[in-house]
């Protein structure tokens, strides 16, 4: 009997992570290039209670074993990379990314992040940073005095200085691209890390095949989808009152168990 | 007298495999692929003559087998190119670290190598090998299993079957192998592929809802019984059997 609530309770915990992650997703509808994860869960272990072929009481051979299973377990979060919608904004230092790729980022510690979250600033001395600081790598510099700025789809960066005709370019972003991105480890402010699972970064320019282009004036919205979401919380909720139904009864049954001494 | 005892245990001990087996059931109604499972309970006879050479009979339920109900999950949309739902029958054929698996669980990504791998990291193995695909082209599957990209092949998603399914073991993971090892597989071929859908549980929630609440009330019952059959025997040893 201990073995049904523990089974059970295996569910419950399932669906109440089912539940944080949809929480999360929903916190980040209007978070700047986020990604939704999604949970994935597996059923877990079974235990034998008989094996199949031994010889039964009546001396015939039992056609089958008899198995029972544990529960449930969650075997990861996967994030899904999906193209977020674009949202103008008409600040020159939003640039989204149409396509797959992402952004360099340097850490203070001197490590590498990505991400996805083109709405970038000025630092004071003129590079471009993200809003939390950290610097784009390539790291582009903005010379002091210049008047527009300019990112082309294929990522150079151009200026135009007062009293010139034409635009200077002062560089090219890159992108990178990972064979496997749901192997990423989130680092929270949008960033992420790679790890063994997604493999070392492709360094590619923009418009080149696979990494996408930059469109300027845009950022890309968060590609959390309500209705789906509402629809996944339902979902979570039934499943955890109905897997509590199965402990209530498992429960009772021990009380009736015990009532058998009196 | 004591004979009734232990049928009543019987009974209530089976009653509690088949409430393990409900939140079994239950705990997995969210999972993908997951295939609920039912229990054959069995009533065994046996027959036992007194000193007359009266035959009387004495019965038992036992759990005699455990059965995995194949029928088909519910169809979910998910647009993601790496999800995949058999619709009708077979299974995909994967390489876990414990050797080669069968699941209907279609939720695939790819590993760093490039190679199409299930959530926990098994292979999925086409008709010839792993299937390796570029990460940065569109990919397209069609009905039959085949992996395109920019309209060229790169292997066929093995979709196999088997004589008796309901006859396979599971082995966690919403993965199954045979009972038999070794047994022979066979080519699928009522199958139809759909990219971008999985295949929910098809646990059905009414129906172990009911056999939930049967096996509680049976449980109760068993106990009632075994009851009367204690305070039976009290009066027996007690009271028929006070001496002086």
């Amino acid at each position: 009997m201990m073995r049904s609530m523990m089974t059970a309770a295996t569910g419950m915990e399932a669906q109440q992570l089912y539940m944080d992650t949809i929480s999360n997703n929903l916190s980040n509808v209007n978070t700047i290039g986020f990604k939704r994860s999604r949970v994935e869960f597996q059923d877990l272990m079974y235990q034998t209670l008989r094996e199949p072929g031994v010889r039964n009481f009546e001396g015939g051979m039992a056609p089958a074993g008899i198995e029972v299973g544990l529960g449930v377990r969650s075997a990861g979060t996967q994030r899904i990379f999906e193209q977020g919608s674009l949202n103008q904004t008409d600040n020159p230092l939003d640039l989204a990314i149409q396509g797959e790729g992402m952004y360099q980022i340097m850490l203070p510690d001197g490590s590498s992040a990505y991400t996805r979250d083109g709405s970038f600033k000025l630092s004071s001395d003129g590079t471009i940073v993200t809003s939390s600081g950290f610097q784009l790598l390539p790291q582009i510099t903005i010379p002091e005095g210049s008047q527009s700025f300019q990112v082309a789809p294929d990522g150079r960066v151009s200026v135009m200085m007062p009293g010139d005709e034409t635009s200077m370019e002062i560089g090219q972003i890159e992108l990178v691209r990972f064979i496997n991105p749901s192997g990423l480890k989130s680092l929270g402010g949008n960033l992420y890390a790679t790890t063994d699972a997604s493999g070392l970064p492709v360094f590619s320019y923009p418009g080149e095949e696979g990494a996408g282009t930059i469109i300027q004036h845009y950022t890309e919205a968060s590609n959390v989808r309500i209705v789906d979401e509402m629809v996944s919380m339902i979902t979570a909720q039934r499943a955890f009152e109905i897997v509590s139904k199965s402990i209530q009864v498992a429960e009772e049954m021990l009380q009736i168990a015990n009532n058998l001494k009196r | 007298m004591i004979q009734g005892l232990y049928t009543a245990t019987q009974g209530m001990t089976t009653l509690t495999q088949k409430q393990d087996q409900i939140a079994n059931n239950l705990a997995n109604v969210n999972t993908t692929g997951f295939k609920q499972s039912g229990m054959f309970t069995r009533a065994y006879q046996n027959y036992l003559t007194n000193d007359q050479n009266q035959v009387f009979a004495n019965r038992q339920i036992k759990a005699d087998d455990v059965y995995v109900d194949f029928r088909e999950g519910t169809l979910k949309q998910t647009d993601s190119p790496l999800d995949f739902c058999i619709r009708g029958d077979g299974f995909f054929k994967v390489m876990s670290p414990e050797g080669v698996r069968y699941t209907r669980n279609g939720r695939f990504s790819l590993n760093a190598d490039g190679l199409i791998v299930t959530s926990d990291g098994s292979k999925v193995m086409g008709t010839e090998g792993y299937i390796r695909v570029e990460p940065d082209l569109p990919i397209n599957v069609t009905e039959s299993g085949e992996v395109i990209q920019k309209g060229e092949s790169k292997g066929v998603i093995n979709i196999v079957d088997f004589a008796k399914p309901y006859d396979m073991l599971r082995s966690g993971n919403s993965q199954f192998r045979p009972r038999i090892p070794g047994e022979p597989e066979l080519r699928a071929t009522q199958f139809s592929l759909r990219q971008g859908y999985i295949e929910g549980s098809n646990v059905d929630m009414i129906r172990n809802m009911v056999n939930m609440i049967s096996a509680h009330r049976n449980y109760e019952a068993d106990q009632k019984a075994l009851h009367a059959q204690d305070e039976t025997l009290q009066k027996a040893v007690n009271e028929v059997g006070r001496v002086g």
